[in-house]
């Protein structure tokens, strides 16, 4: 694998240190180690299959979900490592939020899709709960859009609208990590340029990896860009480089759409 | 392969591109030796031939854009399309040069002030420049550009040095100034065509390492 | 053979006439049932207890037997079924254990009812000592829809989609927080629909409570669920078959049988506003 490191006075958010992961006797993940920065934007590109989305369903957990699957190897959020026997996943995936592919607003309304997340955490105070509820719809740019229909179904929504507050939704639990697995696959292009947008903005407060098969998409918002083959990460480095100059020929052949 | 008609339009984008290359170094061979003659029919020829490598650069510059627009090219696509883009740009340059020489074949009266030796050799170095560009654009050669950038330096000296001598000349006999300071000129744009060539060099480098290096 | 259009007109054509058969099949029950019966609907007859060997008073003991069989028996079906169903379809893993659990639910729906009359006798009343008691027949009933209410319940929390559970869980919501807030809610219209058909299963039901408590005539009412009790089908099948006069109890016959199927059908409807109060709470 090619890796870079980053230039100085950038900090790591998530480190990943020889991570193999099977799926019953098939190993999905073959020894990846990566850094990914804070507060930036981090690309997981492949082709299907390639394991870039069980990579990012490894920094929550969420392969948990999967009888079969064995992980190997070690993942530090921050300092900790999630992969340690005495973790609380319920915890890290307070800290390590998820945006999916379609998206999957909750059957009640706007502002309990928001609530959901502090209430059951905790939060019943109905003055802090609102203002939870305004500050993630402006941060996720969907408050101008609905401030007047809080009480309104999530799911009479636009499907770019569903996701912004699926976003939202994420950011109500304050996360420190967003993970967002092809969270533009099912929208049209105004409704990905907004999300895109919003990215932008969000990556001052929060560290994004998303997994995406729009290379145009990992063109566009991410700073780093990782690019997997059949479970192995074959390529790590500064969006722009992977973009203009690729260091592997695979790399090379899959962005410029000459794979298989 | 996947993407066919994409590699076709790429294909065909590095043929034009060497085929204007081709037509260019034609115009600067034929305007440098319809001055060395002083063959006003030569000259004409060339002068017409302008019109022919504008349309190789508006080709190019088509392919490129709807290769941009509708193929969304990367990486070594994406290089090979921008530096297309550019080495058609000093080609269409270099080749409205070599038209000025020509034009100054018609202007000059009578004989040569002296007989022309060191400008065919710098049209020569320059043509040969131009040659090798465009081979190391098609062979993707780093090396073959390099060294034929570096040529430029010899058409740089022969310009000082025939540039100082045409003005002594003129010092001594005012009355070949009209003839010379024609000459003078070509002298002006066969350096011109030279520094062309060397950035046609340096799109190759770029196109193949991805690194912007200054060749001169 | 024919055209496609013309193959779909004659498919429509007889899939009209499924439905108007089934459609007429109900009317003409219903219609039967209350024109017979309505004549012996009064105050007394739902108020008072059978008198003169049966061909006169009313049958409120039965009443409030089937009533107690509802009561009792969903009160054990319905949690056990719901919390069954909710460990195969949100915690256990695919596998043979819950292989095995699932065929022997498929098997248990299929079970004649008299069977499970005969298990019931032989371990609530006898085994266990309830006696022929509401208790027993509660009990037995409730083996009986239990596997109506586990399968519904699975069937609803099935189409639950599974990005809603991703969803919350990966909000940091534990698993059984997102069962009570997002599952449940959702399949909660589904849920009750298996509900009232075991409801109306428990109402009909003549086998097993015939082997576990109903009695054939009480005086009283129970007073406890040790106590033997009345049941409407249990009283209609007596009526119609081995009464001291059957033609003279025939208009009793039919207010009985008006009177389950009023139960029934009002039972029903509670269903349908519960399902609409949830759809209006959970908008999809």
């Amino acid at each position: 694998m090619v890796t870079d490191t980053f230039a100085e006075g950038i900090e790591t958010e998530i480190t990943v240190m020889e991570l193999n992961l099977w799926y019953g006797a098939k190993q999905a993940l073959k020894d990846i180690s990566v850094d990914i920065p804070k507060n930036s934007i981090t690309a997981f590109i492949g082709p299907s299959g390639c394991g870039k989305s069980t990579f990012l369903r490894c920094f929550n957990r969420m392969n948990d979900l999967i009888k079969s699957c064995r992980v190997e190897g070690d993942v530090l959020v921050g300092e900790d490592n999630i992969y340690e026997s005495n973790v609380d996943v319920v915890e890290l995936r307070k800290r390590v939020g998820m945006v999916f592919q379609k998206p999957n607003p909750f059957p009640m309304s706007i502002y309990e899709n928001i609530a959901y997340g502090p209430r059951i955490h905790g939060e019943k105070n109905k003055e802090k709960l609102n203002s939870i509820v305004e500050e993630t719809l402006k941060a996720a740019a969907l408050w101008d859009e609905v401030s007047d229909q809080l009480d309104s179904p999530a799911l009479d929504l636009s499907g770019g609208q569903q996701q912004r507050l699926c976003i939202a939704r994420t950011l109500a639990v304050k996360p420190e990590i967003i993970l967002l697995d092809e969270p533009c696959s099912a929208l049209d292009p105004i409704s990905t340029s907004k999300i895109e947008d919003l990215l932008m903005e969000l990556k001052k407060d929060y560290t994004i990896v998303i997994v995406t098969h729009n290379m145009q998409q990992a063109a566009r918002v991410s700073d780093y860009t990782a690019y997997f083959l059949l479970g192995e990460l074959t390529e790590f480095g500064e969006t722009r480089q992977i973009f203009e100059m690729p260091r592997e020929k695979s790399t090379e052949d899959y962005i410029t759409g000459r794979f298989g | 392969m996947v993407r066919e008609r994409y590699q076709r339009e790429l294909d065909s984008l590095k043929q034009n591109v060497v085929t204007m290359g081709e037509a260019s170094q034609k115009v600067i061979l034929d305007a440098v030796e319809a001055l060395r003659v002083l063959d006003i029919e030569l000259a004409k020829e060339t002068i017409k031939m302008d019109t022919v490598i504008d349309d190789y650069e508006a080709n190019i510059e088509r392919c490129t854009t709807r290769l941009l627009a509708l193929q969304q090219p990367l990486a070594s696509d994406l290089r090979l399309i921008t530096s297309s883009f550019k080495i058609a740009i000093d080609l269409e340059r270099m080749s409205d040069l070599a038209v000025n020489i020509a034009e100054i074949t018609e202007k000059i009266e009578g004989e040569h002030v002296k007989p022309l030796i060191d400008i065919p050799k710098m049209g020569e170095i320059a043509e040969n420049m131009v040659k090798d560009a465009i081979k190391a654009f098609e062979t993707l050669d780093v090396e073959l550009a390099k060294t034929t950038a570096a040529e430029d330096d010899k058409v740089d000296e022969l310009f000082s040095m025939v540039w100082l001598e045409l003005i002594e000349m003129m010092i001594k006999d005012p009355s070949i100034i009209t003839n010379a300071s024609h000459l003078l000129f070509v002298l002006r744009y066969l350096e011109r065509i030279g520094d062309h060539a060397s950035n046609i060099c340096e799109s190759v480098v770029y196109m193949v390492t991805a690194e912007r290096v200054e060749l001169n | 053979m024919f055209s496609p259009k013309t193959s779909e007109r004659i498919a429509f054509a007889f899939l009209t006439l499924a439905i108007a058969i089934v459609v007429a099949f109900v009317f003409t029950i219903i219609f039967y049932i209350t024109s017979n019966g309505i004549g012996a609907i009064s105050t007394d007859f739902l108020t008072q207890g059978p008198k003169n060997r049966m061909t006169e008073g009313g049958i409120f003991p039965a009443i409030v037997g089937t009533v107690f069989l509802i009561i009792g028996s969903m009160a054990v079906a319905l949690p056990l079924g719901i919390l069954a169903a909710i460990y195969l379809n949100e915690y256990a893993e695919e596998g043979r254990i819950v292989w095995i659990i699932q065929m022997a639910i498929n098997n248990l729906a299929g079970t004649p009812s008299v069977v499970f009359g005969l298990f019931g006798l032989a371990m609530f009343v006898k085994y266990m000592g309830f006696g022929a008691s509401i208790l027993a027949a509660s009990l037995t009933l409730a083996l009986v829809v239990l596997p109506v209410i586990i399968r519904a319940s699975e069937e609803a929390m099935a189409t639950v989609p599974p990005g809603l559970r991703e969803a919350s869980l990966a909000l940091g919501v534990t698993r059984w927080q997102t069962v009570r807030k997002i599952v449940l809610p959702i399949a909660l219209p589904g849920m009750v629909t298996g509900a009232i058909l075991s409801v109306g299963r428990v109402a009909g039901e003549t086998a097993p409570i015939l082997l576990t408590g109903a009695a054939y005539f009480l005086p009283r009412l129970p007073t406890a669920i040790s106590d033997q009790f009345m049941a409407l089908p249990y009283h209609l099948f007596v009526l119609a078959t081995s009464g001291t006069n059957i033609a003279a109890t025939r208009p009793i016959q039919y207010g009985t049988a008006l009177v389950l199927l009023l139960i029934v059908l009002g039972v029903n409807f509670v269903a349908v506003m519960i399902r609409r109060h949830y759809k209006k709470k959970m908008r999809w």
